[in-house]
């Protein structure tokens, strides 16, 4: 009877602290099961991220990244530089390199699946890759739009993507489509997008889909903002 | 001394009669269990009657009420305090951290100024984002085919958009709009004239609206309770992330007719979210004739002369604020005490303690809020106001100045090499010769 009693309540004891466990693994999956505050999430105003990322000096403000602009299949893509006074368009797919720590307004138009229609998402870099010197042009960073985000961003919606470095211990691995395209993860909105890029990799850009036009009335300088510089390439592109 | 042993008798024995009476309680309940018990476990039943397991029972109890008070995250409880303690850090302490969101770190917090949080450098904090949106783009959806004008220095600047149509709106104002060629049966010649307030950026919605446009749209139904005198308010709103479901950002509309009476749908939506945008309509015709206090009325003189910029003839003009939204550096807006409608063409008067009025403590405001006291006689004399606290209460741990940093670092694998020679030893044995034995060279014999 004493084995009886013990195992009685060591059982009822073991169960209470398994439900206070369970339910504190449930608020706890919400605020995230690493336990740790991030600072920045996809609502984060734009050019934050790459801000800090050069202050805290886990990248180099002004590096040149290598980056490739591809579309759904034919367009154009016209980069905004010098604060919107120079642009040029440029067939896609488009590879230029930009520096880390700006943000780039870029257009998208002349689309064979969307004739009349032209966007202007943005691209922040905050983070840079490390390709061997010398074949920097052969690793260029995918900035891919594709036709379900532009038809969510003719709907008024607003779509922002993170492309991530894999960690190779954790990478899956993930078909690699036609055109170099890559496999897109959606995550819900609740959820924290740069903690979730974060536990897969290594951030390494923003780029953020909406609808929003220049102004026709008056030139919208804020609407072209960056003053990050650009490298075009001086090389044909694969 | 006498009475003072009576009483301690008496209170010794009630006490005693009281201590008898609750162990007859407790056991009376007790044994009820017992007696349930007994049903499905007749040989546990024995032993539980010992009292050993009521204190086993007691503990268990505690144990259960502290193990669901931990878990216990209901937000209705978080309104004290106390509970709000308990919720956020609970009994025992998960671990978690906390901080500020991400735009209050980029300044230290209330009363301290200088670099940001520790972690940033001054190459940092150096820079300012200059991508932050100073415009909001609002699209007029329809009904499609409308007329959207407003108004500016010397009238109405009339057509300057068709439905759907969009334009950048300069934030932090509230814009007179003039709303004509209504599609709809019997809406033929009706005008109207809503106010358009567009709120200054959040850092909640300036990636939005740098990125997208604001959805406007007059439905029938708005027209109609409009046409039956009813005031429609139509707040635009970017709901909070935990709100939605959904992967992607939408925006999401209020409209007053559709709540409840009595709630507020500007209030309704700054809960849900971060509002954008507040149309507000009615049936006022601000262009009547003759009627006093309408531009086309002028003052009676004849000197004013209204100027009208029509679109349709390719003359355009941009709108004229009828009032301002006083913001910070940030983009968010000041703490608004109290705010009158203002004078079209003027920016409204929003007294604000310290901004656009005398600070707190000085002789003619008597009240720290912002809102005039009564006057002081003599003039000149001391201040009402004799005390004014604020008091902290926000709960800080960040620990300690770290006074000795102490670095482990390791390599896997180790180095491990040759070790270093510390000790040779050298040792020459020479044959040993006795006398006459002494051999020499064939050169130097004798």
């Amino acid at each position: 009877m004493k084995a009886i009693q013990t195992n009685l309540s060591g059982s009822i004891i073991i169960g209470m602290i398994l439900l206070s466990n369970l339910n504190n693994t449930f608020a706890q999956n919400h605020v995230g099961t690493d336990r740790s505050y991030h600072l920045l999430n996809q609502n984060t105003p734009p050019g934050v991220a790459s801000i800090w990322a050069g202050g805290t000096g886990k990248t180099i403000p002004g590096h040149f990244q290598q980056v490739k602009f591809i579309l759904p299949s034919d367009g154009s893509v016209s980069l905004f530089h010098n604060n919107g006074a120079s642009t040029q368009s440029h067939p896609a797919p488009f590879q230029v390199g930009i520096a880390v720590g700006y943000v780039y307004r870029f257009r998208i138009g002349q689309m064979k699946e969307y004739p009349n229609v032209e966007l202007y998402p943005t691209v922040e870099f905050i983070d840079h890759t490390h390709p061997p010197q010398g074949e920097e042009g052969k690793f260029p960073v995918p900035v891919e739009i594709t036709k379900k985000e532009i038809e969510l961003a003719l709907k008024g919606s607003m779509v922002t993507k993170i492309v991530y470095l894999e960690e190779p211990r954790t990478a899956n691995v993930f078909p690699v489509l036609d055109g170099g395209r890559r496999d897109i993860k959606t995550i819900p909105m609740h959820k924290n997008l740069m903690r979730e890029a974060d536990k897969l990799g290594r951030p390494m850009a923003i780029i953020r889909i909406g609808g929003r036009q220049p102004d026709k009335f008056s030139n919208d300088i804020a609407f072209f903002a960056g003053n990050g510089p650009i490298r075009l390439p001086n090389r044909k592109i694969d | 001394m006498t009475k003072r042993v009576i009483r301690v008798e008496r209170n010794s024995e009630k006490s005693d009669y009281q201590t008898n009476y609750r162990e007859k309680q407790k056991l009376t309940s007790f044994n009820c269990v017992i007696e349930s018990l007994a049903a499905w476990f007749p040989e546990l039943t024995e032993y539980l009657k010992g009292d050993v397991m009521k204190f086993y029972f007691l503990a268990l109890s505690t144990l259960l009420i502290i193990c669901v008070g931990c878990a216990l995250d209901s937000p209705d409880i978080t309104k004290s305090n106390f509970a709000s303690d308990i919720v956020n850090h609970g009994v025992f302490d998960k671990g978690e951290f906390h901080a500020p969101p991400a735009a209050m770190m980029r300044r230290p917090g209330p009363m301290v100024d200088g670099p940001g949080p520790g972690v940033m450098n001054v190459v940092a904090s150096r820079t300012i984002p200059s991508f932050s949106a100073k415009t909001s783009q609002v699209r007029f959806l329809g009904p499609a085919g409308m007329s959207i004008g407003w108004m500016i220095d010397t009238g109405y600047a009339e057509n300057q958009l068709v439905a759907p149509g969009r334009y950048n709106f300069n934030q932090g104002a509230t814009y007179r709009l003039k709303l004509a060629n209504i599609p709809g049966e019997g809406r033929e010649g009706v005008n109207l004239y809503p106010t358009l307030q567009v709120y200054p950026t959040h850092p909640r919605t300036d990636a939005y609206l740098s990125h997208n446009s604001i959805p406007v749209e007059l439905t029938h139904e708005d027209l109609d309770q409009v046409e039956n005198s009813n005031f429609v308010t139509k707040v635009i709103y970017l709901p909070d992330a935990k709100h939605q479901e959904l992967a992607i950002a939408d925006v999401e509309t209020l409209v007053s007719t559709r709540l409840d009476p009595g709630v507020d749908a500007v209030a309704e939506a700054d809960r849900r979210g971060t509002i954008m945008c507040v149309l507000r309509i009615g049936n006022m015709d601000l262009e009547m004739p003759g009627a006093p206090g309408n531009l086309q009325a002028g003052n009676g003189s004849g000197n004013i002369q209204t100027v009208s910029y029509d679109g349709d003839q390719g003359q355009y003009a941009p709108p004229k604020p009828i009032s301002r939204i006083a913001s910070g550096p940030s983009g968010v807006p000041f703490p608004t005490i109290v705010g009158n409608g203002g004078i079209p063409g003027q920016p409204a008067y929003n007294p604000i303690s310290g901004v656009n009025m005398q600070s707190w403590g000085m002789p003619t405001t008597g009240t720290p809020i912002g809102l005039p006291g009564p006057p002081h006689l003599p003039l000149g004399g001391p201040a009402g106001l004799k005390s004014h606290t604020i008091r902290n209460q926000t709960r800080v741990d960040i620990g300690k100045p770290v006074d000795h940093f102490l670095l482990d670092v390791k390599h896997e694998p180790g180095y491990r090499l040759p070790h270093p020679v510390k000790h040779m030893e050298y040792k020459e044995s020479h044959p040993v010769h006795s006398p006459g034995e002494v051999s020499q060279p064939a050169w130097n014999l004798p």
